[in-house]
């Protein structure tokens, strides 16, 4: 039993190990292809691996108050509870025991204390960006609950565990869902808060915005977050539409499975993050009114045409996966 | 027990604490207090000892102990013990006349939870709303009427629910309701105008304008009427649908998958409550009325699991019920706590309170955690049982309407402590000294059921369970740490070993370096600072927002009110002109009365 | 033993001993009356309690009843004898604060017109009936011009002669029923009533119906209401809405149920009532002057309790009793503050009276008052509220109860907006006197006790199911 959990925690803390240092090194390579498509040379992949290391050994590390301090602990254990709650590679992990809406609020946590930590640092800058990014996630929820729901009422689970399962014995969610998929990936731009949708953080304007005051081990740990952050935000994408990445069965392929399922999955999530970084590299950026407009109108009509297309199905055609 | 025991506990010594404490000048909220304090105790030993009494004083009322009543009670109790004490420190005006009313209100309360027959009911309501009305007369005339008006409203919905009852039965008791004689056609009279009266207690759309002119009262009050009274709306709604008409009468109207075609429409009414309840909090500059649109919205999710009436949505409003009453008194004791120290109401004049008054700071961002849904909190669960009860019969309008409103909940939610406890501190407020001890004891009473319910979320929805099938309804499904609908379900146990775990593992790399700390006007300008500058972005802080939202916000509810009474008023004035003054015209009433009832007598004879 | 025509006899007695009295001290006339009344509300309190079983028929003169002229004294007169004279005496304390001369004239009128309610509410006989009508009638005439001023002179004015056209058809009906059936003894009417030629009967019922309707300030024959309240002295303003007001009402009470048993005319005094509490609050809604203002709501009131014996049913009619007892209290109490309060601000517009009412001594009666009036528990109004708004339903009237509901809440909106100004943070607080405040808080315990504990009235009550099958 106890030995049972023990391999249980580890294989879950590996996972989540992996996961931040692929967030890490997709943050290399994203540098590096926007370079690459601005025609410049770019910064090495590993850059952001030396970036953290040294940040998080600096000596001197400035704070100005007690509450300032909830930004990287908040965030940082934040993230990695919301990625243990999702399915990676068709390893369950802990979605077993709590569902898409706990995972949902979940998100909430890093977030929350990453704005706590910046509204705290006193800086005018970090406040009006921590508002832009509030504004952005009421933009891009709204699609991005819609979407949800159209799975959720196909699928008829809200487990993503359940949802990984029946995706591979139905379909996946892109092949049954198409539109909602595309609403998905429009909405993922702004979570991931790439341009077009990098208002909160629009260095240009208001000094990287929440993160202006953050320096030393600070830094540091947000920019660990910020790697968990990439991998969460795609992965929630492949685990809902493109069946998290699961090819073999586990129950049949065993542990072989596993590792297939990974290296699919780690493609999967390349691909969605390779899409956004494109879209990243050759977009200006909007004003936070033009993005909120634009998420409550063309994305929000794509996910309810989805959500009707998911009402129709399930309820008045009666397909059941 | 008997029934003088139980009126004598829960009605009488309310009232001679009412009395009493009129004269407390000063200690007054002590011994409304103790008063409250003696009726919790007996709420603690009386668990489990339920029954039917009736009491006579001229009418008979008929009182009944049980879990439901018991499960409101305990959260009326609660708040109110927390708002007197909170009251203790707060040097209000007049004390007495403060604690005499909120010790009425608590009878008022408590004499609608216990009743069982629509002339206690109503007696008790009417008690209750008066009592509120005077509590925000000691502040504003204008709010006070505006309440007044809107409790007056509400109590003569319920009058004409409780008339058509009584055309039939000729009974005012709840159970002979049941009796079959009341066709179905006229259930729908009743239960609409039941749930319209209750409704204004809840601040439902759109007999929810008197809500953010109430809830500008003195704090400890509101408090009270925020997370206490407007409860007894959900408990008026919660009996009123799935007690006294019962589900089969509501099945009756005919089923939208499984749910009423008399609920389902003020479950959407609820969800539409919600959205626009929060809607407007972002909007809010003004702390008190922030969080009374708040409360509004957070109610809505209330009346959506009430309207949806599956045991999952009315485990979940009656859990969120539970939590609002908790984490919105929290709030508004800790925006108490605020004004007493800075003298302030407006959210863009404070900033930096956080770093002055941290333990402040601490409860009231949980009980903001609560309102969010953060899962830290049991305010999650409640949302969660409430979604997923819409998600699980795929309702498409009402569940987007819940989850954005939630997403508009971390906007005003941030509002506040950004505003309030986080950026620049005022010059003004370098003082500031922390809250005084009985407040903050006043708060941490009130996180504590937040948090316990939250590891332990099996306690409550035991209580919650025993609400259910007491009164006829299908069980949820939960164990002691976990909780399921049919498409999904969470263990808490594990959400916090492994949050626990991995905020260590954030705290292990944390802890490896010092930090120094910096004040943040030598950093900001370099060492050069000017003496005072506010470094405070909270000034019209959602304005993109509001500027994308302008074309909608200029509809509201509340000039359409005004335009409805400006309309009748001026027919008043026309009606006078039959009052001529002159005794010729008012001989000559005379004469034509006589005719009329001369004709109308021949005619009837 | 009490005998019911003490109760008369007393006031009578001190009323003509008050000159007397007077021609040696103007000082302790005042005295006298509060000592009549006072003595007056014991013995009627103590008749109450005699009558609680069965009712007194008390003979005047030694002629047996239908020929003699007798007393009838159920318990719903008794208990109303009760309060009216419990009220005026409380008002009597009151009446301390009258200064204008002549202090004698003022109080003899005021013990007449204490004898003269009471007459009314105790006597079984028709023409005596008429008699105390009378009575009370021109000793208001005169108080209600006491003042001496243009509106007390324009008030009386019209409530003379609004006043004796409506005596005038009392005494049409009282001839009309005289020459048909040759009795005027209420029991002996309502036995024979069947025997009358229907079309004498209908117009003999109108007649009266009128005439007392002008007293119970029934729409639209109370017109005169306002500028009389208006223009009358304070007290006496008080001592309207709670004297003759009642006496009229159970005269009216006594006309529809014990004499004529007219029960198809029933809805249509619905309708009456419903009228009238439609007119008095909606206008009361646009009155700025504060006497004028508790004047239409005194109608309105009226209204209601009309309404309630319209419906007929015995919660009905239970409410409709119920009601005037609280009325009684309730309006005294506020005509009270409101003297207090034009005192106080030197002015009859409400919006000259900012803040007046914070001292507790008179805000805390005077919210009772209204909260009472409002119909809100444990207040006396409530019950009788409720019990009019049940009866209503239960006799099937929901859209008629539905317009009475919204008219409630145009009076909430003005008692509301009245209360509002006189908390408002304003002028200076001024504290009453003893003999404002000892009245006001005496009526505010009265309600509060009738309201918290109804047990005594609704026992009392309880018999109305006799009186509306035409007992006493």
């Amino acid at each position: 039993m106890i030995v049972d959990w023990l391999i249980q925690a580890g294989l879950v803390a590996l996972y989540l190990f992996l996961a931040v240092v692929i967030g890490l090194l997709f943050m290399g390579i994203a540098r590096k292809v926007t370079a690459r498509v601005q025609n410049r040379v770019g910064p090495p992949v590993y850059q952001n691996f030396l970036d953290v290391g040294k940040l998080l050994a600096k000596k001197t590390n400035i704070k100005h108050n007690w509450i300032f301090d909830f930004a990287p602990l908040f965030a940082l254990a934040g993230v990695l509870l919301a990625l243990a709650y999702l399915p990676m590679g068709g390893y369950k992990m802990l979605s077993g025991e709590g569902d898409l809406i706990l995972l949902l609020y979940i998100m909430a946590i890093p977030a929350l204390g990453f704005a706590l930590g910046a509204g705290a640092s006193a800086n005018p800058n970090a406040g009006v960006g921590v508002m832009r990014a509030l504004m952005l996630m009421l933009s891009y929820e709204m699609p991005f609950l819609l979407v949800l729901l159209a799975l959720m009422i196909f699928y008829n689970t809200a487990s993503l565990s359940t949802l990984l399962e029946k995706q591979m014995s139905f379909a996946w969610g892109i092949v049954a869902l198409p539109i909602s998929a595309l609403a998905a990936d429009l909405a993922l731009q702004g979570m991931m808060m790439e341009k077009p949708f990098d208002i909160p953080i629009a260095p240009h304007e208001i000094a990287s915005g929440p993160l202006v005051e953050f320096g030393g081990k600070y830094l540091g740990m947000l920019m660990l977050y910020s790697a968990g952050s990439i991998v969460l935000e795609t992965t929630l994408f492949v685990d809902l539409f493109l069946g998290g990445g699961v090819v073999l069965n586990p129950a049949h392929y065993g542990i072989i499975a596993y590792v297939v399922n990974y290296l699919v999955w780690f493609v999967f999530i390349f691909i969605v993050w390779m899409i956004a970084v494109l879209i990243n590299a050759v977009f200006p950026r909007f004003r936070i009114e033009q993005a909120f407009k634009f998420y409550w109108k063309w994305p929000t009509v794509i996910a309810i045409l989805g959500l009707i297309q998911a009402y129709i199905m399930s309820v008045f055609m009666g397909v059941v996966p | 027990m008997d029934a003088l025991t139980l009126f004598g506990i829960f009605i009488l010594l309310p009232l001679v604490g009412a009395l009493l404490s009129y004269f407390g000048r000063k200690y007054a909220p002590i011994i409304a207090l103790i008063f409250v304090a003696i009726t919790g105790i007996f709420l603690y030993v009386w668990y489990g000892n339920f029954g039917s009494y009736t009491v006579d004083i001229g009418v008979k009322l008929n009182l009944t102990f049980d879990i439901t009543t018991w499960f409101f009670m305990l959260m009326i109790n609660t708040v109110i013990f927390s708002s007197l004490l909170f009251a203790v420190s707060a040097d209000l005006k007049n004390a007495g006349g403060f604690s005499t009313l909120m010790l009425l209100g608590f009878t008022g309360a408590n004499g609608v939870l216990l009743s069982r027959d629509f002339l206690s009911l109503y007696l008790f309501w009417e008690l209750m709303s008066w009592s509120v009305y005077v509590l925000i007369l000691r502040t504003s005339g204008e709010y006070a009427r505006r309440y007044l008006l809107f409790g007056v409203l509400s109590a003569y919905f319920i009058i004409m629910g409780i008339g058509i009852i009584y055309y039939y039965t000729g009974s005012f008791l709840y159970e002979d309701a049941l009796s079959g004689v009341i066709p179905y056609y006229a259930w729908a009279w009743i239960l609409v105008f039941l749930i319209l009266g209750f409704g204004v207690k809840m601040a439902i759309i759109p007999l929810h304008v008197w809500a953010p002119y109430a809830y500008s009262s003195e704090q400890p009050f509101v408090s009270f009427l925020s997370g206490g009274l407007s409860k007894l709306g959900t408990f008026g709604i919660y009996m009123s649908m799935y007690s006294i008409a019962g589900v089969g009468i509501l099945d009756s109207f005919g089923t939208f998958r499984g749910v009423s075609l008399l609920g389902y429409p003020f479950a959407l009414l609820g969800a539409i409550t919600a959205f626009v309840g929060t809607i407007l909090a972002i909007f809010q500059d003004d702390i008190r009325k922030l969080l009374a649109y708040s409360s509004i919205g957070q109610l809505g999710y209330v009346m959506v699991g009430l309207g949806l009436g599956t045991s999952l949505a009315l485990g979940g409003a009656l859990f969120h019920a539970f939590n609002h009453a908790f984490f919105k008194s929290l709030l508004f004791l800790g925006a108490g706590a605020v004004i007493y120290r800075t003298g302030k109401y407006k959210i863009s004049e404070m900033g930096g309170l956080g770093y002055r008054m941290p333990f402040t700071f601490l409860f009231v961002l949980f009980a903001i955690f609560g309102l969010a849904g953060i899962p830290l909190t049991s305010g999650f669960i409640s949302k969660w049982m409430l979604y997923e009860a819409a998600i699980e019969k795929k309702f498409v309008i009402i569940a987007p309407l819940m989850l954005i409103a939630s997403v508009g909940a971390f906007l005003y939610s941030y509002r506040i402590l950004y505003g309030i406890f986080l950026g620049g501190l005022k010059e003004e407020h370098k003082k500031v000294k922390e809250a005084p001890a009985p407040m903050l004891a006043a708060m941490f009473i009130l996180m504590l059921p937040l948090l316990i319910f939250s590891i332990v979320p099996g306690w409550i929805l035991g209580w919650i369970n025993d609400v259910l099938t007491n009164t006829g309804l299908k069980p949820i499904d939960y164990t002691q740490f976990t909780y399921y609908s049919s498409i999904g379900g969470a263990n808490m146990a594990t959400f916090w070993i492994a949050f626990m775990v991995l905020f260590f593992v954030a705290v292990a790399i944390f802890i490896m370096k010092r930090a120094r700390v910096v004040n943040q006007y030598d950093n900001y300008f370099a060492g050069e600072a000017p003496s005072s500058v506010a470094l405070h972005a909270a000034h019209n802080y959602y304005k993109p927002l509001k500027d994308t939202w302008a074309p909608m916000l200029k509809y509201s509810v509340d000039r359409a009110y005004e335009k409805f009474s400006k309309f009748f008023v001026d027919g008043f004035y026309e009606i006078k002109k039959i009052y001529t003054g002159n005794p010729q015209d008012y001989a000559a009433y005379l004469g034509i009365a006589f005719l009329i009832f001369l004709i109308i007598g021949w005619w009837l004879l | 033993m009490i005998r019911p025509v003490l109760l008369i006899a007393f006031p009578l007695f001190f009323a003509f001993l008050s000159p007397i009295i007077g021609l040696w001290s103007k000082k302790w006339v005042r005295y006298l009356i509060i000592f009549a009344t006072a003595l007056n509300a014991t013995l009627a309190g103590l008749l109450l309690l005699e009558v609680f079983q069965h009712p007194v028929f008390d003979i005047i003169g030694g002629f047996q009843p239908p020929l003699g002229i007798v007393l009838m004294v159920g318990p719903l007169g008794a208990i109303i004898a009760f309060i009216i004279n419990l009220v005026a005496f409380i008002i009597s304390i009151y009446n301390l604060k009258v200064e204008k001369e002549p202090i004698v004239r003022y109080s003899m009128l005021y013990l007449l017109l204490v004898m003269g309610s009471t007459g009314m509410v105790l006597t079984g006989d028709l023409f005596n009936l008429f008699v105390f009508l009378e009575v009370t009638s021109i000793a208001s005439y005169s108080l209600a011009a006491y003042n001496k001023d243009k509106k007390g002179f324009l008030g009386a004015m019209k409530y003379v002669i609004i006043g004796s056209i409506g005596s005038t058809f009392v005494l049409l009906g009282i001839t009309l029923i005289y020459s048909e059936l040759r009795t005027l003894n209420m029991l002996d009417i309502a036995a024979r009533i069947g025997t009358m030629d229907p079309y004498v009967k209908i117009i003999a019922f109108t007649s009266l119906f009128l005439g007392f309707g002008v007293e119970a300030e029934m729409f639209p024959l109370n017109t005169w209401v306002p500028d009389v309240y208006d223009g009358a002295p304070n007290p006496i303003s008080a001592a309207f809405a709670s004297l003759p007001a009642k006496a009229g009402i159970f005269a009216l009470a006594r006309v529809i149920f014990t004499m004529f048993s007219f029960t198809n005319f029933l809805w249509f005094v619905v309708i009456m009532g419903l009228l009238t509490v439609f007119f008095g609050e909606l206008i009361a809604y646009t009155q700025k002057n504060l006497k004028r203002m508790l004047a239409y709501s005194s109608i309105g009131q009226m209204g209601m309790i009309i309404m309630g014996l319209g419906i007929g049913t015995t919660l009905a009619v239970e409410g409709a009793f119920y009601q005037m007892i609280a009325h009684a209290l309730g309006k005294a109490l506020l005509f009270i503050a409101a003297g207090f309060l034009i005192y106080a601000a030197k002015s009859d517009k409400i919006e000259d009276m900012k803040g007046m009412a914070r001292n507790p001594l008179v805000g805390i009666p005077l919210l009772i008052g209204a909260l009472s009036i409002m119909g809100m528990p444990p207040f006396a109004g409530f019950y009788g509220k409720f019990f009019i708004l049940m009866g209503g339903f239960s006799e099937g009237y929901y859209a008629i109860i539905a317009l009475f509901l919204a008219a409630s809440i145009v009076e909430v909106a003005y008692y509301a907006r009245f209360i509002k100004i006189v908390f408002e943070k304003g002028n200076r607080v001024i504290r009453p006197d003893a003999a404002t405040y000892i009245p006001l808080i005496l009526l505010a315990i009265l309600i509060v006790l009738i309201g918290v504990y109804p047990k005594p009235i609704l026992a009392v009550l309880q018999h109305v199911s006799a009186f509306i099958t035409g007992g006493a």
